[in-house]
């Protein structure tokens, strides 16, 4: 995979196509888990990365051979396996988590991220590409999920990964409501910045880009000029 | 060799078993598509040249081969091998992963109970008997004893959040103290993480065992997981009293030598406690000892219920039991030694416990004083939920000379914290002024603007409240009717 590619794709993920805050897709465990924590947040990330990546890279891989028919069952009880996977795997090894998650491990499979990355990239792209597709929407899902549980961490409960900072809390914005609000601020500033940057960068392209046709008409007109 | 087959193991059989049906049920599929292929390819040889002609014509390849149905075995056959490899890589993870039940077990009682050491001489098995206990909608799964003669319960209580349960740990000490307590699992309780994380430590710790407990909430904001979590503990310590013999247990006493006098005339009877001793009146008295001053030391009384209702009163210490038992206001057994002339017996029949039937709920209703058209009205409810009221309801003569709610005080509001019972039952209590025994009814059926009939989530509670006022004004009825 060139260079430019992945770049691309991770931009994708964390930037351009974040799944949090420009897709808005996985709002159900965004505005549940964030109140639970930044250490929650964390875990969900990283066991949304884990089934992210490897039913990526399975859909890659039998893309040609997956029937078109039978495309979303196929999808649904891969990224099912990976699922149960990763909620044994944090039973296991990680009770704290495990509990403090609850159902919302489990309810991973319906995440409209891991079914929109399989449809819409793992099953048009080559492995390499939809790993890292899978590897960056995740840390993309995870870095809004861990600013979010941080804001309300801190406004919420005076805490800052499970360690009390201070007695001054607003309750409201660790209870639901507070989470509709913290999201749609995280959502508006994000677009806000995102639009500064991309009218920034297309402002730039187009004076570069003018720049150089005024330069190539110039020696253009030079090279006439000499020939005459 | 990993045994994938190893069904009763793992917290993901369930899922195996569902994909094992899922893929025998394709096979199936896959043989009946290859039966209709073959089918589909004998030579039809009645067939008159009009008919082919007139059949639509299907694509076939060189040999007669039907694609779209070779494509869609082709998916199938997919499918199935893909479940059959997610099958057996979740076989191979549960192998590696696999949790027993000692390892839950050790983990759940090592923040409340560390060094554990198993009595293996100790059956585990509960005695069925004890093990369920219907008040609690509760089961106890097994019980395990340590060397220094502590008491493990894993007990199951219901009546959580959508009548989900909530499977507890209970350390019960040989002193019949509650010791710790630790979630083991719990069903439908989606708010268990607003359980404080110390509550194991703290809630119920150090209780004796011998009395009902009652609701724990501190620092929690979840009614209905609290209250799984009260009726687990509660079932340990029923287990616990009964079949451990920890701690006193007069109300299991009592309730045995009800039976003993009944016999077995009244064997299938259902034997349940009325909830006497949860609320307080004026502040300081208990509703059994309101009761206690018009019968005269009333203990227990229990709701018999079988061919029809009973009810037994129980007076007394262990030693000196007396026991009145009436059916419709008539006594139905007795002790040795009462008399009908003996004043709480006389008591008894003057202020009957009123039973009222509403839909599929019952309720119960003593009026525990009257003076000058104002009773005091004890609306009771059979089982552990604490919801008692005691109401001082002043009837006065309608122009017909029938009782008529002029005023209604709640003394014991005994709603489940929250709304919107709160809010519901007060109000339900200030519209039934107004209200007469005959047509209280339509006055308590009325929905609309103003009416009695919004009792959203406080159905219990306005059943009682309504039975409170029912009970007032029938004996203000029987009282005018007698001429008293």
């Amino acid at each position: 995979m060139k260079l430019k590619k992945f770049k691309e794709i991770a931009l994708d993920g964390v930037v351009r196509q974040n799944p949090t805050f420009r897709l808005v897709l996985g709002t159900c465990p965004t505005l549940a888990v964030t109140g639970m924590g930044a250490v929650s947040c964390l875990g969900m990330g990283a066991a949304v990365i884990f089934v992210l990546v490897f039913s990526n890279l399975i859909i890659s891989l039998l893309r040609n051979i997956i029937p078109d028919k039978v495309r979303i069952p196929c999808f649904i009880i891969i990224i099912a396996t990976f699922v149960t996977i990763i909620s044994m795997f944090m039973e296991a090894f990680l009770q704290e988590l495990y509990a403090s998650l609850g159902m919302f491990i489990d309810l991973i499979v319906v995440n409209c991220i891991i079914l929109g990355r399989a449809e819409s990239f793992a099953s048009h792209n080559p492995v390499l590409d939809s790993v890292c597709d899978g590897l960056f929407m995740g840390i993309g899902f995870t870095l809004s999920l861990t600013l979010m549980g941080i804001v309300r961490e801190v406004l919420g409960k005076g805490a800052l990964f499970g360690a009390q900072l201070w007695n001054f809390k607003i309750e409201f914005f660790a209870k639901p409501a507070g989470a509709f609000l913290t999201y749609a601020l995280f959502i508006a500033i994000f677009n806000v910045c995102y639009n500064a940057v991309e009218r920034k960068l297309k402002h730039q392209a187009a004076h570069k880009a003018a720049l150089a046709e005024h330069q190539s008409e110039a020696a253009v007109a030079a090279t006439e000029a000499k020939e005459a | 060799m990993i045994d994938l087959l190893s069904l009763s193991r793992g917290g993901s059989v369930a899922l195996l078993v569902v994909m094992l049906v899922i893929v025998a049920a394709q096979i199936g599929l896959v043989v009946w598509l290859a039966v209709l292929h073959f089918k589909s390819r004998k030579p039809v040889a009645a067939t008159s040249a009009n008919e082919t002609a007139a059949a639509p014509s299907q694509p076939k390849t060189g040999k007669g081969k039907n694609p779209a149905l070779i494509a869609s075995v082709k998916a199938v056959a997919i499918l199935v091998c893909i479940c059959f490899v997610c099958v057996a890589l979740l076989a191979v993870c549960n192998e590696l992963m696999y949790i027993s039940d000692e390892e839950r077990f050790n983990r759940s009682l090592s923040k409340i109970y560390p060094g554990f050491q198993g009595d293996s001489s100790f059956d585990q098995t509960p005695d069925s008997q004890f093990a369920t206990n219907h008040a609690y909608k509760g089961q106890v799964k097994k019980v395990y004893k340590s060397t220094t003669g502590d008491y493990i319960i894993e007990a199951l209580g219901g009546g959580g959040f959508q009548d989900g349960s909530v499977t507890l740990y209970v350390v019960v000490g040989a002193d019949a103290k509650i010791k710790a307590w630790a979630v083991k699992e719990n069903v439908g309780q989606s708010y268990i993480d607003r359980i404080p994380g110390n509550a194991g430590n703290t809630w119920y710790v150090g209780e004796d065992i011998s009395n009902e407990l009652a609701l724990n909430m501190t620092g929690a904001t979840v009614v209905a997981t609290s209250t799984a979590i009260n009726n687990a503990v509660n079932m340990a310590s029923y287990y616990a009293r009964n079949a451990l013999g920890l701690g006193e247990n007069p109300e299991a006493d009592a309730q045995k030598a009800v039976a003993e006098l009944l016999g077995d005339q009244y064997a299938d009877y259902k034997m349940t406690s009325v909830n006497i001793s949860r609320a307080t009146v004026d502040g300081s008295k208990g509703v059994a000892e309101a009761l206690s001053d018009v019968n005269n030391g009333l203990s227990y009384l229990f709701l018999m219920q079988g061919e029809a209702n009973m009810f037994a009163y129980v007076y007394g210490a262990k030693e000196t039991l007396k026991i009145v038992v009436v059916k419709d206001n008539a006594i139905v057994a007795k002790t040795e030694g009462v008399s009908d002339t003996d004043e709480f017996v006389v008591n008894i029949l003057a202020n009957p416990v009123y039973t009222f039937t509403f839909g599929s709920y019952q309720a119960y209703a003593i009026v525990t004083e009257s003076a000058d058209g104002v009773y005091t009205v004890a609306g009771l409810k059979v089982g552990v939920t604490p919801n008692t009221y005691v109401l001082k309801i002043t009837v006065q003569p309608d122009t017909d000379g029938k009782g008529k709610v002029s005023a209604i005080e709640a003394t014991v509001n005994g709603y489940v914290p929250g709304e919107p019972a709160e809010t519901n039952t007060n109000k339900l209590i200030t519209s039934l002024v107004g209200a007469r025994l005959d047509n209280i009814d339509a006055w308590y059926n009325d929905k609309t603007e103003g009416g009695t009939g919004f009792v959203t989530g406080a159905t219990q509670s306005a059943n009682l409240i309504r039975a409170a006022v029912q009970a007032a004004l029938t004996a203000f009825d029987a009282s005018s009717a007698s001429g008293n």
